[in-house]
């Protein structure tokens, strides 16, 4: 059975939970850091396969987090096209060159240009594949990580504790505020209603409706967790004392020489202008079973 | 300041407790209802309607920081670069900052329902919550794209209009019963600010 803490971690027996909470704190900031030193396609897919590899080592079944991922995968793709259709990049294949002309904002017409060529095409597979490396990380994180855990390795790296707590604060009331949402709406339907039935002005009005109960929630957790806090003698400022010790060990070394290691070669990569696709291409060109190298890599670089 | 520790306790709860509501419903918002030409938009910004009374009812801890938090996150999972992500958040610092300067500079009382003077409080709430919160917070949001991520002109016009409109929608149709049925009890409650700190 799984056990939950800010809303996605998931209690397994694998190499990357085992691994000090600053180590993986260390691997997930430093790999979504890389996609903005790498400018190639190809060296970003390679982070999105690291990410999912990650994923795979930590045992992580994503199939408890549907919702979460369907969510994450419209937010995704409302990114995509956000990208394709206000960049404005030139490339030799012109796909669209249209202006729309629109007078749905206060009866005047607005003149929006779209303009998609091929590299409009690769920039936002760029940035789509960024964002989605950075995701799959969050989530890797998340889900091999509890949240005392993280308190302590973001105290490691001495960030003020005050920052800490709102931080804390911040996530466990993103799942709460979940709950208390499903919570409020299941006593709706309870009494009669139906958020699935009507057009969609009625619906919106009655999840509107939720909104005060929730708010009136939200103080409810504000004063409760204000008292427990304050009763418990919980302070701010001042020495503290840990009950918990996050010792490193040999693989927490390895992991985080790896890190080290993989940040050094994309930032030198950067600062040379070395793509990871003409490494590969040089790679490729010298294995000999390729007699010569792969031809959609030349095409790539 | 002369402020207890359990009074700044409280104080980073409700920042903490707001920023995570907040930036659930930010990302809401933006999935379900997304202006086209820009990711991170939403016409229909639901966190606007939390956070601008929360910046009335809690000062600065409710409003302002919570929505430089929630924005700054939905930036990075929009695909904007982090430098870019923290500066344009500031169209929501400035959201929640207008509305609660001026109500704590001319004194005015939040809540619509049971206010000495009525007018005032929702004279005050119209002109500097719901319309010049929204215009100033989408001119930022919307031409900074512009300018520093390079929006054309005709999008960061759309992107404008989109979020300047749908937070009026929003702070009207949503914020507005919140702020008059909810401001007495929250009032009468431990947890209302009545400055900025």
């Amino acid at each position: 059975m799984s056990s939950r803490s800010f809303f996605l971690y998931i209690s397994k027996d694998s190499f990357m939970h085992k691994l000090n909470p600053l180590t993986k704190l260390a691997l997930v900031l430093v790999i979504s850091l890389v996609p903005y030193l790498i400018e190639d396609l190809l060296g970003r897919l390679v982070i999105v396969l690291i990410g999912i590899f990650l994923l795979g080592v930590s045992k992580v079944q994503l199939g408890v987090m549907k919702k979460f991922l369907v969510g994450l995968v419209l937010m995704l793709n409302t990114i995509f096209l956000g990208f394709l259709l206000f960049s404005h990049i030139e490339g030799t294949i012109i796909l669209v060159d249209t202006t729309v002309i629109s007078t749905v904002f206060l009866l005047w017409p607005i003149e929006w240009a779209i303009f998609i060529t091929e590299n409009t095409i690769i920039h936002s597979i760029k940035i789509y594949l960024r964002v989605l490396a950075m995701s799959i990380l969050t989530i890797f994180f998340f889900t091999t990580t509890k949240d005392r855990d993280i308190i302590y390795s973001l105290r490691l790296l001495k960030i003020p504790y005050s920052l800490i707590f709102v931080l804390v604060v911040t996530l466990r009331s993103m799942s709460m505020f979940v709950d208390d949402f499903f919570t409020i709406r299941d006593a709706n339907i309870c009494k009669g209603v139906d958020f699935n039935r009507g057009n969609p002005i009625s619906r919106i009005k009655k999840y509107i409706s939720l909104i005060n109960p929730l708010v009136m929630f939200l103080i409810k957790r504000i004063e409760e967790m204000t008292f427990a806090a304050t009763s418990k003698g919980y302070i701010i400022k001042g020495q503290r004392s840990y009950y918990w010790t996050y010792p490193f060990k040999k693989p927490d070394y390895f992991i985080l020489v790896l890190v080290v290691s993989l940040f050094g070669i994309f930032f030198f990569g950067f600062l040379f202008d070395i793509t990871v696709t003409q490494v590969l291409l040089i790679v490729s060109e010298r294995v000999s079973w390729l007699n010569g190298g792969i031809p959609w890599l030349k095409k790539l670089s | 300041m002369g402020l207890q520790p359990h009074e700044w306790l409280m104080r980073l709860i409700i920042a903490g407790v707001v920023s995570g509501v907040c930036t659930v419903l930010a990302i809401f918002a933006v999935i379900t209802v997304p202006v086209p030409v820009a990711p991170g938009v939403s016409a229909f910004y639901i966190a606007a309607a939390v956070y601008v009374p929360f910046a009335l009812w809690f000062g600065i801890w409710g409003g302002p920081i919570a929505g430089w938090v929630s924005c700054f996150i939905l930036g990075i999972y929009s695909g904007f670069p982090l430098w870019f992500s923290a500066l344009w958040a500031v169209a929501d610092i400035i959201e929640g900052a207008v509305p609660l300067i001026a109500f704590r500079t001319f004194r005015a009382d939040p809540d619509l329902r049971e206010s000495e003077n009525k007018g005032k409080s929702w004279a005050m709430y119209f002109i500097f919550g719901v319309f010049l919160a929204s215009l100033l917070s989408a001119l930022w949001g919307g031409y900074t794209l512009a300018w520093f991520l390079g929006l054309p002109p005709a999008a960061a016009n759309i992107v404008f209009l989109g979020w300047f409109l749908g937070d009026i929608i929003v702070l009207t149709v949503i914020a507005t019963p919140m702020l008059y049925f909810l401001t007495t009890p929250i009032k009468r409650s431990q947890i209302y600010i009545e400055g900025y700190i």
